[in-house]
């Protein structure tokens, strides 16, 4: 039984190295075979994908055996060594007796000895449909390509792969040209948004909105009583230091941004105007007040923005 | 007149806190703090290291305000009675009763200075207690009065051992909690060292003039001052939201590292912490000589009316001091008075 098993065995290892080359060859009227090969034929380098593209229709009373067809992953060899070109991917379509074959190959040598390296010719079997004892080989020639740019053997000549499709190798500005274009109106139009985002009336959506919104709704507003003016000033104060700040501790304020310490003497006239309105009652509405607290208000927002308010635009009331 | 009269008497607390500063280096804050409680007429415990000037520095206040100036050292065998008076034999060879350091003065007392009272037993604390709420005393089948008593007392925080931790309900009594700490300024530290009328404690307050804010009428300076300045509306909601965030920090937004908020009060500041706490910011707007209160007034006293009546999870209380003050100041930096 073991003596059976293994002649089996040793049976289908001699089928799996069977010479396709042995079938007679099929007659050209029964098949039309058409080859894409890729418009490179020079100058590849490791990892390069090379496709082929081979259309192949069988007509009757013939038919593909499909098991004939490339495996992926096969690496050929050629006289003993091996190619260094590996079949990577087939894409196949088979209607009725049409095939469509893609194949990719991938480039795996990097010899530095001038010589070609091609895929061998494959050998396709074909089988009659009437007669399956009648098997025939119909041959898909080698891919000849080289991975030195110099020609080998006179099988690749140079000259001959400078093809009008693909134009001579020339130092070509206009790519770079158009690059350098392409960056400069970037970067333009990056400058024009941080100019406009910089400006003194920028608002962007989440972008320090602290003082800006209630200073345009301070000057929109004219109906606002005065302390709810101040009140509102404090709020956003607070809410931008992220504490209560009081003329006391008015430092943490400019621990947060120092650009506030240029307007101090206007925040000090503010807490003396705040104290006096909310917490003696003894200031009346006063439109030199509101105004100045508009004033005072945009020049936070400066400060928020670190644009430096100059010491000569710093306004002071007498209250 | 009423106003003119106050104006005078800012006058003479000016006046008797800058004599005071003189003998006193580099305590502006808690003689400030001390005259504020004197006007506002609420007690004080002192809390500071041994030797930093404290008794000097009442000495010195008692001096300027007159009346009687009694004191006595908390000591574990100290009992109630001592208080009142003590007996001894005499040159006659009778027993003779003499009245105690409370009852000495009589009804001039006006500053008693309990040093060490963490030292005391509950009962003595308890009589003091007494003393200091109803400002009188049961003794020998008659009432005393003291009606112009303000009662110092000290403890030491860094000694623990043989001491009774004042209970809260005792320390609430108190008005305020005054730290006095050591200055640190290498120029008053040297003439501490070297200035030798520093040395000499009883000729030093002798610079400070006696009598002058009349002890006997600051019970109703005091209620001139609290009558004549104002709080608005704005203030008081300050005020309030100050002391919800006592009770609830974490609904303010308050936080201290290594600290969970939501566990660290037991029980916030009390109604009547929080109305000490006012009486002592209208004292220190009318002493910065404004008729209204800021919430700058509130800012000066609230550490010292309000940290030591808040009641901390037990996990919390040995660091009571760093605590207290690490949450004070973060109640004031995050409860917006505006």
């Amino acid at each position: 039984m073991l003596r059976f098993i293994l002649l089996i065995l040793i049976a289908n290892l001699a089928f799996a190295f069977e010479d396709p080359k042995k079938y007679p060859d099929l007659d050209e009227k029964f098949y039309s075979l058409s080859i894409t090969e890729p418009d490179q034929k020079v100058g590849y380098h490791v990892g390069d994908l090379v496709q082929r593209h081979i259309k192949l229709i069988v007509h009757e009373p013939y038919a593909l055996i499909e098991e004939s067809l490339p495996i992926v992953g096969y690496e050929k060899r050629f006289r003993g060594q091996l190619l260094g070109i590996t079949l990577q991917d087939i894409d196949k379509k088979i209607n009725k007796n049409e095939l469509d074959l893609l194949l990719t190959y991938q480039i795996f040598t990097n010899n530095v000895v001038a010589k070609p390296a091609f895929v061998t010719a494959d050998y396709y079997r074909v089988v009659n449909k009437r007669n399956s004892e009648e098997v025939l080989k119909l041959r898909i020639p080698e891919l000849t390509i080289a991975v030195s740019p110099i020609a080998i053997f006179g099988d690749i000549k140079v000259q001959e792969d400078m093809s009008g499709l693909r134009g001579p190798i020339l130092i070509e500005h206009q790519q770079y040209l158009n690059k350098i274009f392409i960056s400069s109106a970037v970067f333009i139009l990056s400058l024009c948004i941080l100019l406009y985002i910089y400006t003194k009336f920028t608002i962007l959506p989440g972008f320090k909105k602290t003082f800006l919104p209630l200073y345009r709704t301070l000057k929109k507003d004219k109906k606002i009583k005065l302390d709810e003016m101040i009140k509102s000033i404090h709020s956003q104060i607070n809410n931008y230091s992220e504490m209560s700040i009081f003329e006391k501790n008015i430092k943490d304020l400019y621990l947060k941004n120092s650009s506030f310490k240029l307007i101090e003497k206007e925040l000090v006239l503010f807490f003396k105007i705040s104290n006096q309105k909310l917490f003696t009652k003894k200031m009346q509405e006063s439109e030199e007040i509101r105004d100045w607290l508009i004033f005072f208000c945009f020049h936070l927002h400066l400060c928020e923005k670190n644009i430096p308010v100059k010491n000569a635009d710093i306004k002071l009331i007498k209250i | 007149m009423a106003k003119k009269n106050l104006a005078d008497w800012l006058k003479s607390a000016t006046t008797l806190e800058k004599q005071i500063n003189e003998v006193i280096l580099g305590q502006e804050n808690p003689i400030r703090l001390i005259l504020i409680s004197i006007f506002a007429r609420g007690h004080v415990l002192l809390e500071g290291d041994v030797g930093v000037g404290k008794t000097t520095m009442l000495r010195a206040v008692a001096r300027g305000i007159g009346g009687g100036y009694e004191r006595i050292e908390g000591t574990i065998d100290l009992m109630p009675n001592d208080l009142i008076y003590h007996t001894y034999l005499g040159d006659d060879g009778k027993p003779h009763v003499d009245k105690g350091p409370v009852l000495r003065s009589g009804e001039d007392l006006s500053i008693f200075f309990f040093n060490e009272i963490n030292r005391a037993r509950p009962q003595v604390h308890s009589l003091m207690l007494r003393i200091m709420a109803e400002k009188t005393l049961s003794a020998f089948n008659q009432e005393f009065h003291f009606p112009h008593l303000i009662v110092f007392a000290d403890r030491n925080q860094v000694e623990k051992e043989e001491t009774f931790e004042i209970p809260s309900a005792a320390r609430d009594r108190f008005m305020m909690e005054i730290p006095i700490v050591i200055p640190n300024n290498d120029g008053l530290m040297t003439d501490l060292i070297f200035d030798t009328k520093f040395h000499n404690a009883d000729e030093l307050i002798t610079k400070v003039k006696t009598d002058q804010l009349s002890f006997d009428q600051l019970n109703h300076v005091a209620a001139e001052i609290q009558e004549n300045i104002d709080a608005t509306k704005e203030l008081e909601k300050y005020a309030l939201n100050l002391w919800k965030a006592t009770i609830k920090p974490q609904d303010y937004n308050i936080k201290i590292s290594d600290i969970d908020i939501s566990r660290l009060i037991v029980s916030g500041s009390s109604p009547r912490g929080i109305s000490m706490m006012m009486k002592c910011a209208r004292v220190n707007a009318w002493m910065n000589n404004r008729s209204s209160v800021l919430p700058e007034d509130i800012h000066q006293i609230f550490h010292e009316t309000i940290a030591h009546r808040l009641v901390f999870n037990p996990v919390y209380d040995l660091r009571r001091t760093e605590i207290s003050r690490e949450l004070t100041t973060e109640i004031i930096n995050k409860v917006s008075a505006h």
